[in-house]
């Protein structure tokens, strides 16, 4: 009975090792196939890696200004400066030309400066800038409207400086003022009667001197003394008052006038331990979407080929079943895929130099769970379509959507409900997120999202398991 | 009360026992109503023109269909319920090459060896069977690299690998050449000295000839099962004996030789004027009496035997007649 038993485990070893067997030979009999399936991905990461150029396109850009004389000069000091990303070619009144050289190509962006500026402003008004473009990629477009932004935020921020310039000139008079007046406060308290004939600057303050000094005396008296203090109260407050506005404006006169229109900026630190290069950042997307599309391929083709080759006939008439058939192909790709994936990401580690700042056993985790549920969908395709092709074309199909739906360029909350349920369908979702805390951030995956792979890989085996056992008994 | 239904089990000692067995694909017949009973320990051969059912039979024999009525009772199990004990006992040669293509002639008797448990001997029993198909030497050589013929002899191997007490052979002789075909019918005679039961398809019908009983099949149909001896015999309505005279036959001669009452009406073909074939019922027992009647009608004979007709000609009897029947 015990012997029986031992001699039916072992048997059911042998059938699954003849799957496990079949494929080895399958793929070792064609180099190729390995070669493109580990080098083709290492290859096209390495040429990223070598190739790509974390800049930004330098926007050709004309100013197109109106027939103000006083406004084309301002434009004209405004386009010398250096400007990140922009590159001033020419600064014309023809709009025309500018929007055909636009269309042409020869030009990026266009800005055109509105008329009546000052009269806006002096009506409360704002003036609008009109940028044009010709992008198509919203990519793109949004670099655009950043850096028309930017170009935005630099107009005001000269008219600021300038604004501040004026003020400082304004103070500065002011300042003068103050001085001529602290001359003459000096000269009332030591009882000497100024001569206006000698000293007409003293004696006759401007008219600017003369507000100032008497809101500085009210506001003296206001903050300081009792409306009924000595008139000596009086002299030295107003002393006081006039040396902490001479104070005032020479401080407000020595500031950077960039620093007074601006007084913030930023700067960005990250708490990642190592410096993420951009390529870098795709390649667990890379091996998510790599691990999905070629475990779910290999499968999708596996048993239609065998049913359509004639090779499930040879299965239904032998012992094996269904379980030790689907059990049998999904270890042999499993292991496959696996010593795939340890060669790439060898290859990855040490030679791209891809941070791996998590613990391998999660990695590994991760990427078998991801493998299982695409074999899992392969096996489903395989199980239902009625030709290679059709195979072949389902497996495209889930491959485009794993790229729009996966977050592998956009990120899931950029899509709307229905479109995240697609996204939570595919193993590449579970494996970009699961494979990028890993790798990049070093932290335990999220366990609820391997939990779901999980899940899902059993559901889809017995779905798989059933499908093929009456797939072997034909109707 | 749970009832196996595999132990619905014959009391017979019938290896393969059918009733009424017909299977129709979307209302059409591929098997009309086959009963057939094969004892352990033969061969049964199964001869019918393509499409007439043969391969659908097998099929439901080994239980890749279920029948859409009738019985088939294989082992005394029936076959879509077989355990893989039953499956094991079993092998199986299909019509096409069905092995992989990509693989070597030894990577696929071992995938199959492995498909049916094997685990004492493998590397013994491969190349045995690889001697017996004459395929050593092509280990290394991958399935898709092998002629027709070749691919034919690789199926052969593989389904007698496992040694099973039951064999279908789904023309395992088609594209071999004469010597090989030969040799194949000499190795399943052995098989049947082993105690193996063979179930064989072929197109050849002279193969009939090797077999214990043959079955012969026409749109789905099996007009009858036979021993090879009593199928020529009903194919051709009794015994053929050829006469050859010394002198040309007149017309007289003939008409009065066709009158003469032992001979079956319409069963003489005049070859020429001076020989002809008689269909008769016991050919042993006619011959003297034609030779009597000829002498006493002074027409001179030359030569009087009894001929075994091609069993190509016996099946195209059949075959027409049947069709003419229905």
């Amino acid at each position: 009975m015990i012997l029986r038993f031992f001699n039916h485990i072992i048997r059911f070893f042998i059938r699954i090792s003849a799957f496990l067997s079949r494929e080895f030979y399958t793929v070792t009999s064609q180099p190729r196939l390995f070669v493109i399936l580990i080098l083709g991905p290492f290859l096209i990461l390495l040429l990223f890696g070598v190739s790509y150029q974390n800049t930004f396109q330098t926007l050709r850009t004309a100013i197109v200004v109106p027939e103000e004389n006083d406004v084309q000069a301002y434009v004209d000091a405004f386009a010398d400066q250096q400007i990140a990303n922009i590159e001033i070619v020419n600064v014309t009144t023809e709009k025309t030309q500018a929007l055909f050289d636009l269309q042409s190509r020869r030009l990026d962006l266009v800005m055109e400066v509105p008329e009546k500026i000052p009269e806006n402003i002096e009506n409360n008004q704002q003036s609008v800038f009109n940028f044009y473009h010709q992008e198509i990629d919203p990519y793109e477009i949004s670099y655009v409207e950043i850096i028309i932004s930017r170009l935005t935020d630099r107009a005001n921020r000269q008219v600021l400086i300038a604004s501040v310039e004026q003020s400082k000139a304004l103070a500065q008079t002011y300042q003068t003022e103050v001085h001529t007046l602290a001359q003459a406060e000096a000269q009332m308290k030591e009882g000497f009667a100024p001569d206006s004939a000698t000293n007409p600057q003293i004696m006759n303050p401007n008219r600017n001197a003369t507000i100032l000094w008497f809101l500085l005396q009210s506001l003296t008296a206001e903050e300081n003394n009792p409306p009924s203090s000595a008139a000596e109260t009086e002299s030295k407050s107003a002393e006081a008052g006039l040396e902490t506005m001479d104070a005032q404006l020479s401080k407000f006169v020595e500031m950077d006038s960039s620093v007074l229109v601006a007084p913030f900026k930023h700067d960005l630190h990250s708490l990642m331990e190592v410096e993420i290069k951009p390529v870098h950042f795709y390649v667990p997307a890379v091996l998510a979407l790599l691990l999905q599309h070629i475990a779910l391929s290999l499968a999708a083709l596996s048993i239609v080929s065998d049913r359509f080759s004639g090779t499930m006939e040879i299965m239904r008439a032998s012992p094996a079943n269904a379980f030790e058939i689907i059990l049998g192909k999904y270890l042999s790709f499993a292991i496959f895929l696996g010593a795939l994936t340890a060669l790439l990401f060898g290859l990855l580690y040490f030679v791209l130099g891809v941070p791996m700042l998590g613990n391998w056993r999660y990695l590994a985790l991760a990427a078998l769970l991801v493998v299982l549920v695409s074999l899992g969908f392969g096996f489903l395709i395989s199980n239902f379509v009625r030709s290679d092709s059709q195979a072949v074309q389902f497996s495209m199909v889930f491959l485009l959507a794993s790229i729009f739906f996966s977050g592998f360029f956009l990120q899931l909350y950029q899509l709307r409900w229905p479109a995240q349920i697609v996204s939570w369908i595919l193993p590449a979702t579970y494996g970009i997120k699961t494979l990028q805390d890993i790798m990049l951030r070093g932290i335990q995956p999220q366990m609820n999202l391997l939990w779901i792979l999980a899940g899902m890989a059993i559901a889809l085996f017995i779905l798989n398991w059933v499908r093929l056992h009456r797939l072997l008994v034909q109707r | 009360m749970a009832v196996d239904s595999r132990s619905w089990e014959s009391k017979t000692n019938w290896l393969i026992e059918t009733e009424q067995l017909t299977k129709k694909f979307n209302g059409e017949f591929g098997v009309k109503e086959v009963s057939i009973r094969i004892p352990k320990n033969a061969i049964f051969g199964f001869i019918g023109p393509s499409g007439s059912g043969k391969t659908t039979t097998v099929r439901l024999l080994l239980g890749i269909y279920p029948p859409s009525s009738g019985s088939a009772l294989v082992f005394g199990h029936q076959p879509h319920r077989f355990s893989q004990t039953d499956r094991s006992r079993i092998g199986y040669m299909p019509q096409l090459f069905m092995l992989q293509n990509g693989l070597t002639v030894w990577q696929n008797l071992a995938f199959v060896a492995s498909l049916y448990g094997m685990l004492r001997h493998r590397k013994e029993r491969i190349r045995k069977r690889l001697d017996l198909v004459e395929l050593t030497g092509q280990e290394k050589k991958r399935a898709s690299d092998l002629s027709g013929g070749m691919q034919r002899r690789l199926s052969l191997a593989a389904a007698l690998l496992h040694d099973p007490d039951l064999i279908f052979l789904d023309e395992p002789t088609a594209g071999i050449d004469p010597v090989l075909r030969r040799k194949f019918w000499d190795h399943f005679q052995k098989l049947k000295e082993q105690g193996k039961t063979l179930f064989i398809t072929t197109q050849y019908v002279a193969e009939a000839a090797y077999c214990d009983y043959v079955g012969v099949m026409s749109q789905g149909r099996l007009l009858m099962v036979e021993t090879p001896e009593n199928l020529k015999r009903i194919g051709m309505g009794g015994e053929i004996i050829e006469i050859k005279f010394t002198d040309l036959l007149s017309q007289a001669q003939v008409a009065a030789i066709r009158q003469q009452a032992d001979v079956a009406a319409g069963q003489i073909q005049l070859l020429n004027n001076e020989m002809l074939q008689v269909v008769v019922e016991d050919a042993s027992r006619q011959i003297p009496s034609l030779l009597q009647w000829c002498q006493e009608n002074e027409i001179s004979v030359k030569a009087a035997q009894k001929i075994e007709p091609s069993f190509d000609d016996v099946f195209v009897q059949l075959i027409n007649r049947y069709r003419d029947d229905s």
